[in-house]
């Protein structure tokens, strides 16, 4: 009975699937994308993972597709202002949100229910030994769970592409900073400083808290910095080696263990921590130059905004004469 | 006990400032007024926070260290307000000075 509904439910989420990629009209596409998104939550319940079905739930089905419809809206006012859409403007983020309200109920329900949830906490104390590093939160980072951690960082990569894609012009406009005493003193300090803050959370996050994901937060604040003050790097910065060597080692570490051990991401047994820093030091670095670069193209795109209405000028000399 | 209150205290000073602090930054309209609002922010909160932590621990280095970090955020965050105040257009940076005056 349950290998029936299995079946049914992988083989109706190929044909949406399809639909959604084939189908003509843009609005049915969607319409098909938000039920897969649904039908793969569905999916990831059976596999035991209410968690993922739940995200899978929320951002894939729900928020994805509210952003696809909101573009959809958008681009039919670019198009033809005038298509009375008034009927199904109402029905479709109704019924919408109604499916979505049900199956999250569904999918809350499966978990009180799912035994797998209950508690990993003493699985990955009993494990941790063997994972070659003693944060236990590196450990299902990194060894237990690095497939899911080889994707976040690819999420990441492709994030940078779409926003590459997008951006207009990535150079930061140049601007003469006045330079006195003070601001070279302090930058000479924070910004080696903050580099070997980063380095030290790298190196710490195999048995305490910190990792790559911090360490390559920080170091992008100190990229940022550096931008900001005017100045000059040895190497141009916009480096599509630095940008993708983080997602690139992975994929790499995951074919070289597959070889070794015939498992995708199984670390050789005593070597676990070689590998684990190797991944984690190749995406630190991919971290602070993604991150860097998102910051570089937000702040080229926003850097002109004319309409400023007389509200908020006054509120800007509110804010201004209380200081 | 009187740790204890000192401790809530301080954390909800702390958490107020922060409260204001993103409040501002997210209302206010232009980069100068956000600015204002996070130094508000990093300054009071962060210290009234890494207060409410140093006095609860047993080690005295790692108060040490906790104040040590507080002077750390303060040095950036000052460095990057000056950094990005330097961007802001000049029409608008000159208007806000006149109406300050």
């Amino acid at each position: 009975m349950l290998a029936v509904i299995d079946l049914s439910i992988a083989t109706i989420i190929i044909i949406i699937a399809a639909f959604s990629l084939f189908s003509r009209k843009i609005l049915s596409s969607i319409i098909y994308f938000i039920a897969f998104g649904l039908l793969v939550s569905l999916a990831w319940i059976r596999l035991g993972a209410p968690d993922v079905a739940i995200a899978e739930a929320a951002i894939g089905a729900g928020l994805t597709g509210a952003l696809f419809l909101a573009t959809w809206k958008r681009l039919q006012r670019v198009k033809a202002p005038e298509t009375g859409e008034a009927a199904s403007s109402i029905v479709l983020p109704l019924s919408i949100s109604l499916l979505s309200l049900l199956l999250t109920a569904f999918v809350v329900g499966s978990i009180f229910n799912s035994v797998s949830s209950a508690g990993l906490a003493s699985l990955v104390n009993e494990t941790l030994p063997q994972s070659g590093v003693s944060n236990p939160v590196t450990a299902v980072l990194l060894n237990f769970r690095s497939f899911d951690t080889l994707l976040e960082i690819a999420v990441l990569f492709l994030t940078m592409l779409a926003i590459r894609a997008l951006a207009i012009d990535f150079a930061i406009v140049q601007v003469n900073i006045k330079s006195s005493i003070f601001l070279q003193g302090i930058l000479a300090l924070v910004v080696p400083l903050s580099i070997i803050a980063g380095a030290y959370l790298l190196w710490i996050g195999s048995s305490e808290p910190g990792g790559a994901f911090q360490a390559g937060a920080i170091w992008a604040g100190a990229l940022v910095i550096m931008q900001l003050a005017n100045i000059k790097f040895l190497f141009r910065l916009h480096n599509n080696g630095l940008l993708s060597i983080g997602l690139g080692v992975f994929i790499f570490a995951a074919i070289a263990t597959y070889l070794l051990t015939g498992s995708v991401l199984m670390y050789p047994a005593d070597q676990a921590k070689f590998w684990i820093l190797a991944i984690e030091t190749a995406a630190a670095v991919s971290i602070a130059f993604i991150l860097y670069e998102l910051f570089c193209v937000s702040h080229s795109s926003v850097e002109t905004k004319p309409a400023v209405s007389v509200a908020h000028d006054r509120m800007a000399t509110e804010g201004a004469n209380k200081s | 006990m009187i740790l204890d209150i000192l401790t809530a205290l301080l954390f909800g000073f702390g958490l107020f400032f922060f409260l204001a602090g993103s409040i501002g930054l997210l209302r206010f309209p232009d980069v100068i007024s956000r600015l204002h609002a996070l130094t508000k922010a990093d300054n009071v909160g962060l210290a009234c926070i890494a207060l409410a932590v140093a006095i609860n621990t047993e080690n005295w280095m790692i108060s040490l260290k906790l104040m040590l970090l507080w002077l750390l955020v303060l040095m950036i965050s000052s460095l990057l307000s000056c950094l990005i105040a330097q961007r802001v257009p000049k029409p608008q940076a000159n208007r806000l000075r006149e109406e300050q005056c």
